[in-house]
């Protein structure tokens, strides 16, 4: 048997406006439940909608982007169906015209991948379900937290068209970093700013498999996890000579596995029809213009990433940390040397932050500018640099550091006398290297590079003090 | 009952004030218990303050279009800190956190609210006995029906309890019981008046519109109302001025699909009178507008499937009356079955129409016959300046009279057009009825899209001629 990877996606992207989708309340500092909820978005009596006007100029940034249809009119749907957490029993979504179509996000492997549309909908409330105990096990009860409620949403649909489940991962990164670029969405997962709902299915020897659906998927490594444990359950049942039921399903980040939701598709009827509160929405020059505001491309930053780090890998994940490579360009255009940043940006600071759980936000750039300018010049060693990271990590000026404790390199220093007298104070050493011990000379050096507090070149230290030895 | 000019004229003179006005009204609606035109009078003392401001405001100098007016809000528009419950046990609680803006506008521009009139729950019907609180009663005739489902504020008006009031047009809500006061109705060209708080029945049709006993009272509420509202994209400028102007209406077209015969004897009298008298003065002429008929059935497919929609939102989840239960979906079931009869109807077809395998055979064809009905009134037009035709196929029934809602549907049947086409109508009471105490006939006309200041400028003119008969 032949057996066929098949999967498409479903992401829901929220805008980061300023303001909900279809009312004046702020999408920011959402954390105090239903403080930043208004009549139309508690879907009070008598209140309508409004279009958002920047979710609009943003969706077009991203249709230009993606290179997608964008069509100068489109229409609001309603889409109706009960749920408390959906004040006003329909969800103002767009039908048979969304804002875009047939648009394409070209991967860093060169592969594009066809999205079939894009439209805007309003997001709904958060339900969060607790016990009467206030523990999330064992729900009873559900709180509803309209502060979600209306925010904007931009929703990604792809056809089947992913062959195997890292390529789907591959995309989601991708788009995420898309989005981040040109700034339009933050995009973070665990926050809930990108969704992703996939449909995936097995084609055996050609023919058509069973396709499932895995709702809300919240992180990149679920997405491919979640997708792996599926196609081989798929698999494995067809080898078995099993069927797959058509059903939807949640993922278990714990134990890896995928569990039922519901089983049968409850062939729910949305009843959509044009949203009466909302003319067209007509696009205009206007607004096209506008969306030009919005113009930063992943792309573009993973090839000068390329091309600074001339590794595929390196090249990747630094693009898809805007953070990280925002700090690496301000830098590189400063004329840092490329060797010095990949292993400060690249290698050290990963490695600081990760350590003292700090972010590329909370780093400070003068800081990496001196200590770049100091390596440049020759002043200080890479030890010594990684040694001044940590001290700016720990919250110490690396300057000052540097200077209280003697790490900067002097023209003054006389490298030779210090070898003479560390040769001079440690004769035992010197006596087993004569009979023939070469292992002696790290120690040696040891002493010598802590005489100078590391300011030195040890490759050169070390040739001139085996130099010295045979002397 | 003077109208707001007099009114201010008279103010001027200081032989009248607010205060003295707003103690006759208090008078009359201390009546109310009879009529029940209101669910909500504002307190008398509260209301006397207010007039007492407004008197205050005047010797100030101040001069307000409405300054004063007391002015009745059908209970399905949204008035700050007052109940608001469109007529159903559902928002039997409810009270509004926000103003309509149309409220807005009147609060702005001096106008006295002096309370909520009945309706039929949610607006649907046609003889205000649809009221989970009890129907109201017409004026005129308490046994009979002021017509609905704005017969609160079409009987608050009709009784001298308000000089002005707002109603709400979907299908004729505002020119029907007008027809059947002895009022003018007036619904605006779709979009002139904001629908920003104004609880939604049927979001395409559904426009405030005005009532009052004199066409320049209906002129005077109207420019204070009209204007585009950033709070609904549905709304847009549509001309209006305070003051009525020459109308140059030249012709008017009867619809020859309106068969005379099917009138009630005295509809028909009172029709054909008018017709005879009007083509003393203009040109009358029979137009054709062929989808007529089919109107009445697009009407209640398009109204229902988007009232479905809208009246979703009724879960007691976040306001309103809450029926608790087990579960969430016992819950809703529980509190949803407090929509009255007449509701249930609605909802339940609008879902049916709406519903996979039925929309296409349904609603989508009900909206093609609306689009069917705005092109041939753009073609009546390049022809007519007015289209004339009965209100209402007759005069005021009695409550209770009629059982089958589809006979009550019937009613709506000259209404619902001029809804399904967006155009500006208005009822006006026929004028020369032979014995005054008859129960009153209206006629109705309807103007071309956006034509609202010519439209009631016609009215003014008609009326002024026919009083000096
Ligand atoms: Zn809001």
């Amino acid at each position: 048997m032949n057996f066929k990877f098949v999967a498409g996606l479903e992401i829901h992207v929220q805008l980061n406006t300023k303001t909900k989708m279809f009312c004046s309340c702020p999408t920011e500092g959402l954390d105090v439940p239903n403080t930043r909820v208004c009549p139309v978005c508690l879907g009070y009596p008598g209140t309508l909608p409004v279009i958002n006007r920047e979710a609009v100029i943003m969706a077009i940034a991203l249709g230009k982007a993606l290179n997608g249809h964008i069509n100068m009119i489109s229409r609001f749907h309603r889409k109706n169906y009960f749920y408390p957490d959906l004040p006003k029993g329909y969800q103002i979504t767009q039908g048979d015209v969304p804002i875009i179509e047939n648009a394409v996000l070209p991967l860093s492997t060169g592969k594009n991948i066809p999205i079939k549309r894009m439209h805007l909908e309003e997001d709904a409330a958060k339900s969060v379900h607790v016990s009467s105990s206030g523990r999330l096990a064992g729900a009873q009860e559900t709180l509803l937290d309209f502060n979600r409620s209306g925010v904007p949403l931009i929703e990604i649909v792809t056809d089947p068209v992913f062959e195997s489940p890292e390529e789907a991962t591959l995309f989601v990164e991708e788009l995420q970093a898309t989005l981040r670029y040109l700034g339009i969405s933050n995009a973070q997962m665990e926050l809930g700013q990108l969704r992703c709902d996939v449909n995936v299915s097995v084609e055996v020897d050609g023919k058509e498999g069973t396709r499932v659906e895995i709702k809300n998927l919240n992180s990149t490594r679920s997405i491919r996890q979640a997708l792996t444990y599926e196609y081989n359950r798929h698999v494995e049942a067809y080898k078995r000579g099993e069927n797959i039921i058509t059903e939807t399903l949640a993922f278990d980040e714990k134990t890896g596995k995928t569990r039922t939701m519901r089983t049968k598709q409850s062939s729910a009827d949305y009843r959509y029809f044009p949203e009466p509160d909302l003319p067209p929405l007509i696009l205009t020059e206007e607004l096209f213009e506008e969306a030009n505001r919005y113009n930063g491309s992943f792309l573009d930053a993973y090839h000068n990433a390329l091309s600074w780090t001339n590794k595929e890998a390196d090249a990747r994940t630094l693009a898809l940390n805007k953070d990280q490579y925002m700090l690496y360009s301000s830098l590189a255009e400063k004329g840092f040397d490329k060797k010095l940043l990949n292993r400060m940006i690249l290698i050290d600071l990963p490695n600081i932050l990760s350590e003292v759980a700090k972010t590329w936000g909370d780093v400070d750039k003068t800081f990496l500018n001196s200590i770049l300018q100091l390596q440049q010049d020759g002043k200080i060693t890479p030890a010594v640099a990684k040694d001044l990271l940590w001290q700016a990590a720990r919250g110490n000026d690396p300057m000052k550091y540097a200077e209280e404790h003697e790490l900067l390199k002097h023209e003054n220093i006389d490298i030779k006398q210090i070898i003479s007298d560390v040769l001079q104070q440690n004769p035992d050493a010197v006596e087993k290297y004569k009979k023939g011990n070469a292992n002696v000379i790290g120690f040696l050096l040891g002493q010598v590079m802590k005489k100078t507090k590391g300011t030195v070149d040890p490759n050169q230290t070390r040739a001139l003090l085996e130099q010295m030895l045979n002397e | 009952m003077d109208d707001v000019k007099t009114i201010f004229s008279k103010r001027e003179a200081n032989e009248i004030t607010f205060t003295h006005l707003m103690e006759e009204t208090l008078k009359e609606l201390s009546h109310d218990d009879e009529l029940h035109a209101f669910l909500f009078i504002r307190n008398a003392d509260e209301l006397m303050a207010d007039a007492k401001a407004a008197d205050n405001a005047w010797d100030e100098g101040q001069r307000k279009p409405l300054l004063g007016i007391p002015i009745a809000i059908k209970d399905n528009m949204c008035v700050t800190g007052l109940p608001c419950t469109c007529g159903s046990k559902i928002l039997e609680h409810f009270v509004a956190p926000y103003d309509a803006t149309a409220v807005k506008k009147l609060k702005d521009a001096g106008a006295i609210i002096v309370g909520k009139t009945n309706l039929d729950e949610f607006a649907m019907g046609s003889s205000s006995e649809n009221s989970a609180f009890g129907p109201t009663r017409n004026p005129l005739d308490k046994t009979c029906s002021p017509g609905g489902s704005s017969g609160g504020s079409a009987a608050a008006v009709a009784s001298g309890m308000s000089l002005l009031a707002l109603g709400s047009d979907t299908g004729g809500s505002v020119r029907q019981p007008a027809a059947f006061t002895g009022t003018f109705g007036f619904k605006p060209s779709y979009g002139a008046i904001s629908r920003y708080g104004l609880v939604a029945f049927a979001s395409s049709l559904d426009q405030i519109g005005v009532l009052a006993k004199h066409p320049e009272d209906v002129i005077l509420a109207s420019s204070v109302l009209f204007g585009q509202d950033p709070m609904d994209s549905t709304s847009r400028d549509i001309p209006m001025a305070p003051q009525p102007e020459a109308s140059n209406v030249k012709r008017v077209g009867i619809v020859k699909e309106i068969d005379s015969n099917m009138l009630d004897k005295d509809v028909k009298h009172a029709y054909d009178s008018f017709i005879n008298y009007l083509s003393r003065t203009y040109e009358v002429v029979e137009i054709s507008i062929p989808h007529w008929e089919e109107a009445l059935a697009a009407y209640y497919f398009i109204a229902p499937a988007e009232a479905s929609s809208n009246l979703s939102r009724y879960d007691g989840v976040r306001y309103g009356t809450t029926m608790e239960a087990e579960n969430y979906s016992e819950s809703i079931r529980k509190t949803r079955n407090l929509f009255g009869e007449e509701v249930k109807r609605r909802i339940l077809l609008g879902s049916f129409a709406l519903s996979a395998g039925y929309k296409d055979a349904l609603y989508e064809k009900a909206n093609y016959l609306r689009q069917w009905l705005v092109f041939e009134f753009d073609q009546v037009f390049q022809n007519v300046d007015m289209v004339l035709t009965p209100t209402t196929p007759t005069p005021p029934f009695k409550l209770g009279e009629i059982k089958d809602p589809l006979d009550l549907y019937k009613a709506d049947l000259f209404t619902t057009p001029a809804n399904l086409a967006y155009l500006p109508a208005i009822n006006m009471p026929y004028p020369f009825q032979e014995n005054k105490k008859d129960l009153p006939i209206g006629l109705q006309f309807i103007a071309p899209f956006g034509e609202d200041h010519k439209l009631l400028s016609f009215i003014n003119e008609l009326w002024q001629g026919a009083e000096e008969l």
